[in-house]
């Protein structure tokens, strides 16, 4: 019966006001998420990425393996659609090369160093105005990026949904297990919940109790 | 029996965390039918940014459509989060860096404004935002998780080197 109701359920496609209105409201729950998580202080990040904390490891892991069977099932029930941008392989490689050097050296992504900002990371500003001046870089190297790095390679292909949810052949069920297991041996390997005890992390005074 | 305090007042547990943002990116899916990523939205705000630059002057009010709209609401969000929670802190420079005051400042430019740039520059040169390519992954698209991991092994690997070589923090 459920399933019958969620397949009256098309996607809700917000249009005008409504879908303003909606986008705000829905930012405001994501920033809530990602002050809760943790995921804008530098601190437990620069723990997470140094292998010294698994908490935000788990929960990104466990969001990415949740979010593809929701995803996988919502899908074939019609209330969710495909929508993925074009991507291609070695502008996908170098670009995550890039952007995981400077992650490790701000501790952010554009999501979260907004939510940085609005905890009273002044210092945020820094990784805000560098992104800014990025935008216009790419734009003037634009000409040179489309003549080299975005022709080598095809266009990686479309995702593909598989009417068998347990089939070796299902990507869905490889996310799924891959991210299981690695939140598995993140629990058993990593220590949890340290990062902002004693009140002088960058969370602030929270105290957060040990799993 | 959940403790409601804790959950309006403390960080989230990690599963719980995790959950609320599998369930926070297929509805936004749901809701807009539309690719969710932000560089539109970024790239909006950057070319407000040039031309106020340029001007020297903001005479008119920054963009206005629902991806700055989704990112003004992460910033309202975000605030009001903090204060209620009591994460909101004034800091010039991250917790734990070593050096003085002004030496973890400088620091923090330096490492903010290049690692955003490369951040930025990076997500441009794989074609969508972080928050898109992760509702990509959601979807199981090759080129996102072909991101993903690249990324997220370079940060690791460069984090930990980092650490290493100028010492992590205390």
């Amino acid at each position: 019966m459920m399933v019958t109701k969620l397949a009256a359920l098309a996607p809700l496609a917000l249009e005008g006001n409504g879908r303003m209105a909606a986008a705000i409201l829905m930012g405001i729950a994501f920033g809530i998420i990602l002050v809760k998580s943790d995921f804008p202080y530098s601190k437990q990040v620069r723990e997470a990425l140094t292998l010294k904390n698994g908490e935000l490891s788990k929960s990104f892991l466990l969001s990415l393996g949740i979010g593809t069977l929701l995803f996988y099932f919502l899908y074939k029930t019609g209330v969710v659609t495909y929508h993925v941008r074009p991507a291609y392989l070695w502008p996908s490689i170098l670009g995550g090369i890039v952007a995981g050097i400077g992650m490790a050296l701000c501790m952010a992504v554009p999501v979260t160093v907004l939510a940085s900002l609005a905890s009273g990371k002044l210092y945020a500003l820094w990784a805000i105005l560098g992104m800014i001046l990025a935008v216009p870089c790419v734009r003037i190297a634009s000409e040179w990026l489309s003549g080299t790095i975005f022709q080598w390679g095809q266009k990686m292909n479309d995702p593909e949904h598989y009417s068998e949810f347990f089939s070796f052949s299902n990507p869905a069920l490889w996310v799924l297990m891959v991210c299981a297991v690695l939140v598995l041996i993140l629990q058993f390997a990593l220590s949890g919940g340290s990062s902002s005890g004693g009140g002088s992390g960058d969370s602030g005074g929270d105290k957060k109790k040990k799993e | 029996m959940p403790n409601f305090k804790s959950i309006v007042s403390g960080s989230w547990a990690w599963w719980l965390s995790g959950l609320c943002l599998a369930v926070f990116g297929v509805a936004m899916l749901w809701m807009f039918d539309d690719t969710p990523g932000m560089s539109d939205g970024m790239l909006q705000m950057a070319e407000f940014s040039r031309r106020a630059a340029e001007d020297r002057s903001i005479e008119q009010a920054p963009p206005l459509d629902w991806q700055t709209g989704f990112l003004g609401g992460i910033f309202i969000g975000a605030l009001a989060c903090a204060f209620i929670s009591g994460k909101w802190k004034f800091a010039l420079r991250p917790e734990g860096g070593s050096g003085g005051m002004l030496a973890g400042a400088g620091k923090a430019l330096l490492t903010g404004f290049g690692g955003g740039f490369l951040v930025m520059l990076g997500l441009q040169m794989s074609g969508d935002s972080f928050f898109g390519q992760w509702i990509s992954a959601l979807q199981v698209s090759s080129g996102a998780w072909v991101f993903m991991s690249v990324f997220l092994a370079t940060a690791i690997i460069s984090s930990i080197l980092i650490a290493r070589r100028f010492g992590g923090a205390k």
